[in-house]
């Protein structure tokens, strides 16, 4: 058994207990619910080229028994770089056609998690998922030099509610086809100033270096609390420094109810 | 006491995230930094000397890339870059950079961008990817114009002369002027990407790369162009024999680089006779045997004298008088042999066939940059041509004996590589036709003298065996022996279709040349050379 292993093991089995301890509550997942999302992102890295990205991505929540919860996702996306600003001249010409360039990616994650509504909930997921480019011939990934690269991952996370606050951390462990794992940890700070507004503050150590990030959802009740629209703005302290804008828009199925309670109650 | 209990949860639960957090990230922080790609140079350069020029060699260049690249994109732009192929190692990758063909893209300077990009994973599940830093190659690649040939390539001793100068991709470049040497043409004017028209001042003696002044080119450009400039001929009267007697003269022609007169004969079933000239006298004739010879002309440049069987044709080295190897014509038509010859002024030569009876066949294209000899679609009937002096046009006058009705005169224009039909038809008969150095004037069958755009001048007494124009197109020369020898006449200004007189009385030759002469003339329009079967006869041209 790892050490990471070991750590996710034993948070599992605290919260469990601590769960069991506490009075009786709301169940983990309240109902089966659905969710369908598309986001654009865009990345633009200095110096270098920047892209845009734009993926769907739909999401099924179920409960298991009171205390548990099971979520299954699954995406699309995909990303055009930008590359004129690659390949012009000094002058700002070009010297030929302005040469494409893009990836995707596809890819699913099922998540098992327990959850006590006043609590908090710890989880565990499972997720895999294939890049592809399409740039060039010369072009390619790297493990194997070919121009798809198969990724799966391991996480596990918690999460703690207190009043409007939510406090979360996850780790990731990434494994490109032949490549060394790539362990991610990201810490989450969350605030409801209102029940259909959350501010998020995170920070992540994606490749040791560190991402700092911000995101608003809002769930505008004018819309029957089915909406919720997200922005977020990241920039990673790196060299060359990458900053990544996304904005996002969430319909959900079946029961409206505020976003408060949807993070704690169903998602 | 149950606020107590949820404090001892949260404490508990905190602290597994950061024991969770600390195991984190793996320790690597010598990573740090390891999106980075490099190159091992930022720029290439290829350089080839002409169009027509192979292309370059593929140049590599190593890139180099950090632990957490996980995607490398080489894309490029610019139409030199024919292809770009990368094969990747570890963490390197060799990207290969191949140019275009220099014959797809003709002259000038082609720039273009590779852009190296590593790309790593933009979140913790690898859904997206986000660039390192973008590494750039510039290519540089330059299809340098090539000058090949000028024509005339003879010039006169301290008299200013005009030329054709012949190349690929001049267009390309701005051509800041024209040098011979370091004197500089007096005047230039660009005509497509083939072709300058220079005017030069009078030099002296010898000989004179041509060179182009295009600054945006880097290094010296390619020239196989050399203005030879010779003392004007004066050499008396005379009459010289042959090595054997009574040959059928098939073609003469002066070589005024070296001073000597090659005659292609038909003697013991076909050879080449040089008389070449020490400055004092005419040398014993050297024979060079060649079966079945049909015609000989001088190259474009001078270098080689082509020489047409017939079926092949024979590159001669015009010092040493020593044959070539043959290229034989492909494809020649049963009953179809090579007949006649005329050079253009981009190192060509346009090569008509003839049968057995008035009917068609194939025109042949010899190139000398290429060395191959490649059949035309163009048909032709026994057709004779007559090339200008300068090289920029040909004329083919075509029909035999047999043929019924005349038929159209034929004009190709060699900066268009175009056969265009004249006004005139006409059937040739057994004088030759002859242009003057610039195309300006061209008389057919003996008689009929055409100006510009083909127009009839004028005519001229019938009765003449053979026909010469000075070289600016003023004089017209026939020889006549009815008449006494050589008639001069003034064909500077048009009789719109009538006749001209002759300028004085006829000149009578140093000796007769005896049957079916054949006449040319020297660049600078001093001497006359007529060879027939009897003997050659140089002979100064009339003062008229």
């Amino acid at each position: 058994m790892t050490r990471k292993s070991f750590s996710a093991l034993a948070f599992l089995l605290t919260f469990s207990l601590a769960g069991a301890a506490a009075h009786a509550q709301s169940r983990a997942v309240e109902t089966t619910n659905f969710e369908a999302g598309v986001e654009s992102t865009d990345s633009d890295t200095s110096g270098s080229t920047s892209n845009g990205t734009l993926g769907f991505n739909l999401r099924g929540t179920l409960p298991i028994g009171s205390y548990f919860g099971a979520s299954l996702t699954a995406g699309y996306s995909e990303s055009r770089v930008r590359t004129r600003e690659a390949v012009e001249n000094e002058d700002g010409t070009l010297s030929g056609l302005r040469p494409s360039c893009k990836f995707d990616h596809f890819g699913g994650e099922i998540s098992l998690f327990a959850r006590r509504p006043t609590l908090g909930r710890i989880g565990i997921s499972y997720g895999a998922g294939q890049l592809g480019s399409d740039c060039s011939d010369s072009s390619f990934f790297v493990p194997g030099g070919e121009d798809s690269l198969d990724s799966d991952h391991y996480r596990v996370e918690a999460e703690l509610y207190w009043r409007n606050f939510t406090i979360g951390a996850s780790h990731t462990t990434l494994s490109l086809d032949d490549a060394e794992d790539i362990d991610t940890t990201i810490v989450t700070g969350s605030w409801y100033p209102l029940d259909s507004l959350r501010v998020s503050l995170y920070g992540s150590d994606l490749y040791d270096e560190d991402t700092y990030g911000i995101t608003l959802e809002h769930q505008p009740q004018f819309l029957g609390d089915g909406f919720g629209i997200h922005i977020g703005y990241a920039d990673t302290d790196s060299e060359p420094g990458t900053r990544t804008f996304n904005i996002g828009l969430t319909y959900y199925f079946g029961k409206h109810v505020t976003l408060l309670d949807r993070d704690r109650l169903y998602r | 006491m149950r606020h107590l209990l949820g404090a001892r949860r949260i404490a508990g639960v905190l602290s597994i995230l950061m024991l969770s957090a600390c195991s984190s990230g793996g320790g690597d922080e010598g990573e740090k930094g390891s999106t980075q790609t490099s190159l091992s140079a930022s720029s290439v350069s290829f350089s080839v000397d002409a169009p027509d020029a192979d292309a370059p060699a593929p140049q590599t260049i190593t890139a180099t890339f950090g632990e957490r690249v996980a995607h490398l994109s080489v894309i490029h732009t610019g139409v030199g870059v024919a292809n770009v192929t990368s094969t990747v190692s570890g963490r390197t990758a060799e990207i290969t950079i191949e140019p275009e063909q220099p014959s797809s893209l003709g002259s000038g300077i082609f720039q273009g961008v590779i852009a190296v990009t590593g790309y790593f994973c933009a979140d913790a599940a690898c859904t997206s990817l986000a660039a390192g830093n973008t590494q750039r190659i510039s290519v540089n690649y330059q299809i340098s114009p090539v000058i090949l040939s000028i024509g005339p390539y003879i010039g006169t001793a301290n008299v200013a002369g005009t030329a054709i100068v012949r190349g690929i991709g001049f267009a390309s470049f701005a051509t800041q002027g024209v040098r011979f040497n370091d004197t500089p043409a007096t005047e230039f004017v660009l005509f497509g990407d083939q072709e300058i028209r220079v005017s030069y001042p009078a030099l002296p003696a010898g000989s004179y790369e041509v060179q182009i002044d295009v600054p945006a080119h880097e290094g010296t450009l390619q020239s196989q162009a050399t203005l030879v400039v010779v003392e004007p001929t004066a050499y008396p009267a005379q009459a010289l024999a042959y090595p054997a007697g009574g040959p059928g003269v098939r073609e003469i022609l002066y070589d005024a680089e070296r001073r000597a007169i090659v005659v292609a004969t038909d003697t013991s079933g076909g050879s080449l006779i040089r008389y070449a000239h020490d400055g004092t006298a005419w040398s014993a004739p050297a024979t060079l045997a060649m079966s079945d010879v049909q015609d000989v002309a001088l190259s474009t440049r001078g270098d080689r004298l082509l020489a047409i069987t017939r079926t092949a044709l024979v590159p001669v080295d015009p010092v040493t008088f020593a044959a070539g190897t043959s290229i034989a014509a492909p494809s020649l038509p049963e009953g179809t042999f090579l007949r006649a010859m005329g050079v253009t002024n981009d190192d060509r030569a346009l090569i008509t066939t003839g049968r057995s009876e008035s009917a068609t066949s194939p025109l042949y294209l010899y190139s000398g940059r290429q060395g191959t000899l490649s059949q035309l679609e163009s048909l032709m009937n026994n057709a004779t041509p007559a090339a200008a002096g300068a090289g920029s046009s040909m004329i083919f006058i075509q029909g035999t004996s047999a043929t019924t009705s005349a038929l159209p005169v034929l004009l190709f224009t060699t900066a268009r590589a175009q056969f265009d039909l004249t006004s005139a038809s006409l059937t040739q008969n057994a004088v030759p036709p002859v242009v003057d150095r610039a195309g300006t004037r061209a008389i057919l069958n003996g008689t009929n003298v055409y100006g510009q755009n083909f127009a009839l001048f004028g005519t001229l007494p019938s009765g003449a065996l053979a026909a010469a124009v000075k070289p600016d197109g003023t004089r017209a020369y026939t020889y006549d022996p009815n008449a006494g020898g050589i008639l001069v006449f003034d064909i500077s200004e048009t009789r719109d279709g009538g006749a001209y007189s002759a300028l004085g009385d006829a000149v009578a030759l140093a000796g007769d040349p005896g049957a079916n002469p054949r006449m040319t003339i020297s660049p600078d329009g001093n001497t006359l050379f007529i060879a027939g079967s009897t003997q050659l006869i140089v002979q100064p041209t009339p003062a008229l």
